[in-house]
This record gives C-alpha cells, sequence and structure tokens, in this order.
C-alpha cells in the first residue's frame, strides 16, 4: 500500500513539475520567441476583463495589442489578480505587466515602471443627498473600501482612528456594499462610476471627494535596460500618434490626462 | 463590463465546476489512500504506531485545511524548493482527507467485535488476510455514512484551493461577480452547481447503505 502511495505522490510530483517559461530579457528574445506574454487583470472593467465571449478586453488588452503589433510578434494575454500580478512577472511568468498597476514608491522597489499609459483618481463615492464636502464630513458614517487598495490607504490614513471603515475583499463587493446601503460613501476609483452605470443606469450615486491621482505604467522585472527603453519609445509614439487617445476614449470615455514628466519616488527608466 | 451571462460565462463557470470535481476527486483518491494507512496504523495493536497516527490525525483534524494549504504552498517554496499549486493541493488535500477518512475508518474497523479477530486468530488466518476478507468489508459498510458526509464536506473544502490560485467554481463566481457587479445571481447559481454535486452524492451513500445491508433494512 505505502508503495502505491508512494508511487502516485511521485506521478503528481512528475505532472506537476510544469517547466517555468523563462522570461525574455531583452526586445530581441521576445522578437525571436515571436510571442509578448501580458499580464492583465481579469477582473477589472474596464481595464482588463473577461468579455461576454470571454476572452481578456480592456484598455489594459488593448495596449497590449499595440505592443505586440510595433515589436511584429503575436500577444498571449495572462489574467491573473491584483495580489498574484508581481509575483508573476517576478518569477518570470510574464514579460511584462499591463495590470492597472499604479505607481506608488514601495512597488517601485520590486519592478520597474515604465513612464504612465494610464491614470484614474482615486476619490469617494456616495448618495448625492449625502454631504460630503471634505473628509471630516465623512467621521461619522460607514465607509467601505477594497482591502489594500489606494483608497484604503487614502482614506484610513485621513480619518480618526474611530472612523466606521469597512473593507472588502474586492470592489464588486463594494460597491454591492454601497449599492444595498450597507456602506455610505466608498473609497472608489474614477472607473467604478462607469461600472455602476452600466448596471445600474439610473442610480443616484455621485463623485464626492478627490483624494489623489493615481498613475499606472507597465511594469517588469528590474533591470531589464532594453526592454524598459523600448517601451518608454512605444509610450511616446502612442500618445502623440494619438492611439492611446483613441483607446481612452473607447475604455474609459474621456480624454487622456495631463501625464506627470515625474511620479515621486517611481523612476521611468532603470537607474 | 458586461452586464448579462451567456454561453461564454456559463463555459467559465462549466469550467470552474471541472476543477472543483478534479480537486474532490484528487483528494479522496489520495486521502483515501493515506486515510486506509492511518486506520490501519491506528488499529494495529502497535502502541507506538497507534500514537504515531493518533498525532497525525490530531494535527491535521486540529488545523484549518486553509492554513494547510497555504504552509504547503508558501511555507515550503520557502525554504527554497519549487512546490506547483497541483504539488501543493494534492498533498494539502492529502493531509486533510486522510486524517479525517483514517479517523472515520478506525471508528469502523474497531466497531468489527472482537471475537472476530479473536476467532481468525485461532484459525491461523493471518494479517493481510484476516483484514482484506473478514474485517475490511464490514468495516465499510459501517463507514459509509460518515465518509459520503466527509466527502460532500471535502467538496466544498476545496474551495480554500482559490488562495493558491485555482480558479474552481468559488473563485469563479467571485471572478464573474466582479466583472458583472451582479454578485447574488452569480453567488446563486455558484450555490446551485455546488448542491448539483452534492446532493447526489448524499443520495449514492444512502443508495450504497441499502445495498450493502440489506439484512438491517427489512
Amino acid at each position: 500500500m505505502s508503495k502505491l502511495l508512494r508511487r502516485s505522490v511521485l506521478t503528481l510530483a512528475l505532472l506537476g513539475l510544469g517547466v517555468a517559461a523563462a522570461s525574455a530579457q531583452t526586445v530581441d528574445e521576445i522578437k525571436k520567441r515571436g510571442v509578448v506574454r501580458i499580464g492583465v487583470l481579469s477582473e477589472l472593467p474596464p481595464w482588463g476583463f473577461l468579455d461576454a465571449s470571454g476572452n481578456l478586453a480592456g484598455y489594459d488588452v488593448d495596449v497590449g495589442k499595440l505592443i505586440a503589433e510595433k515589436l511584429g510578434v503575436k500577444p498571449e494575454f495572462v489574467g491573473m489578480t491584483v495580489a498574484a500580478r508581481i509575483a508573476q512577472v517576478m518569477t518570470g511568468k510574464v514579460d511584462m505587466l499591463l495590470a492597472t498597476m499604479g505607481m506608488y514608491p514601495d512597488r517601485a522597489k520590486v519592478v520597474q515602471f515604465t513612464e504612465p499609459y494610464a491614470g484614474l483618481k482615486i476619490i469617494m463615492l456616495a448618495k448625492k443627498s449625502q454631504k460630503i464636502e471634505k473628509l471630516e464630513d465623512a467621521a461619522n458614517l460607514r465607509i467601505g473600501v477594497t482591502r489594500g487598495s489606494a483608497q484604503d490607504t487614502a482614506i484610513t490614513a485621513g480619518l480618526p482612528k474611530t472612523a466606521d471603515i469597512r473593507r472588502f475583499d474586492d470592489d464588486s463587493a463594494a460597491i454591492q456594499g454601497l449599492i444595498t446601503g450597507q456602506v455610505d460613501a466608498i473609497g472608489a476609483n474614477t472607473t467604478y462610476m462607469i461600472n455602476i452605470n452600466k448596471v445600474m443606469p439610473n442610480n443616484d450615486f455621485e463623485p464626492k471627494l478627490t483624494f489623489n491621482e493615481q498613475w499606472m505604467g507597465v511594469a517588469t522585472k528590474p533591470g531589464q535596460k532594453q526592454l524598459n527603453e523600448w517601451l518608454n519609445g512605444f509610450i511616446d509614439e502612442i500618445k502623440a500618434n494619438g492611439q492611446l487617445e483613441a483607446i481612452s476614449q473607447k475604455w474609459i470615455g474621456q480624454p487622456l490626462p495631463q501625464f506627470p514628466a515625474s511620479v515621486p519616488g517611481v523612476p521611468y527608466t532603470v537607474q | 463590463m458586461i452586464t448579462t451571462l451567456g454561453p461564454a460565462q456559463f463555459l467559465l463557470l462549466a469550467q470552474g465546476l471541472a476543477w472543483t470535481l478534479a480537486l474532490s476527486a484528487i483528494g479522496f483518491a489520495l486521502g483515501g489512500l493515506g486515510g486506509l494507512v492511518i486506520a490501519l496504523a491506528r488499529s494495529s495493536g502497535l502502541k507506538w504506531l497507534e500514537g504515531l497516527a493518533a498525532f497525525f490525525i490530531e494535527v491535521f483534524r486540529g488545523t484549518p485545511l486553509l492554513l494547510q494549504l497555504f504552509i504547503v504552498y508558501y511555507g515550503v517554496g520557502l525554504l527554497d524548493l519549487s512546490v506547483s499549486p497541483w504539488m501543493a493541493v494534492s498533498i494539502a488535500l492529502m493531509l486533510h482527507a486522510s486524517a479525517f477518512l483514517g479517523e472515520i475508518w478506525r471508528g469502523s474497523i474497531e466497531a468489527i467485535p472482537a471475537g472476530q479477530t479473536e476467532a481468525a486468530l485461532a484459525l491461523g488466518i493471518h494479517y493481510a488476510t484476516r483484514m482484506r476478507y473478514i474485517i475490511l468489508p464490514q468495516a465499510l459498510k459501517i463507514s459509509v455514512p460518515a465518509t459520503i458526509g466527509f466527502l460532500v464536506q471535502l467538496v466544498k473544502g476545496t474551495s480554500l484551493a482559490a488562495i493558491i490560485g485555482f480558479t474552481e467554481l468559488s473563485r469563479t463566481g467571485t471572478l464573474l461577480s466582479n466583472i458583472t457587479y451582479r454578485p447574488l445571481l452569480i453567488f446563486g447559481i455558484v450555490g446551485l452547481a455546488y448542491f448539483a454535486v452534492c446532493w447526489p452524492l448524499s443520495r449514492l451513500g444512502r443508495a450504497m447503505e441499502r445495498r450493502l445491508t440489506p439484512a438491517a433494512r427489512t
């Protein structure tokens, strides 16, 4: 019996030892391989999500398609969660992330960002009748946030410890909390409204406060100088020729924001 | 953003269900083997072996499956050993199921009157034959309800494999609810899918019980 057991464990071990794909270090290696592997989120509309036909789509995916086109290779999109994305690029499962990843200094210590290709605002959403003009007005309200998100950080830092901040596991749970009235306001980003308007066309929610602007860049493993330079050149190009503007209009319904020349603590190039 | 569920979404749910079934099957198959070893060790009559098996049962029955999955996947990874998610989930589900099934089956083995073992010994029938032909077939009958009960629990417990990256049924539900913003509808469907798997299992258990013990049912 124990022999059989050992054999089945061994068989499973062999099955499990999937060969980890080595990530390309350079643009040439990606071109030679003929495929660029791009990590995108699979559940964050309108950035990266599985569309009605079950394919990955969104702002990030469209930018990824342009990258592949420009490189002259086929794109291979890998859908992932927010929690797994950094591990996926660091272990070389994908060449780069276009995963709606906000450019923050703590992340820049781990991955290499390019210049931003997208932006959004971190805001607070509530019913129109709810009076919130400054953050202190919300001190006695029940506030929902997505655990660990940028809005969680901003709201937690701005309110006293006694505030009733309820942390949800994901965006849809926080939004559901707002819709069903379990919370009075939620920390959100500008794209929540696009989604809520689609699901509930006659809702009476509106943006109340703006905490900060968040910039999103392409993330690669640190030290990949050639790839980083190529990507920065590519982003400059699609900003200049209107392709990025078209993507922004298509998914966000807004013109591109004025991108900053630098983000504090987040270098755009390999140092 | 999508607002309606179409064939593609149901296909995703079906794929999630397939993962859930695969994980359950692995857990039950490996746990069944491990559980048999544990049950035999636990009723072997050898003090040290019984103690060892009892310790194993207490550890893996007394800690959450979530924690076991986490330790096997991330903890072993820290020791510089690469564990694939499949490997990790197989090991964790095996340990978990072995402990529960081992204890269920130990009870069933010990429920067989000692007189049968004594009679077998008197006839010179040794251990392997005694277990295979006398004790285990009878113990099997006794263990069916509890085993099926555990299997139903295991099916639902596989949802925890989502923390190491398996997109099984529950995780698919979360994903679709994030895309559609319709959690009640999605999780309603997910709940029905679990029920559709677990209910026939319970029925099967009842049918097996009836078939294995015809005399007791008349």
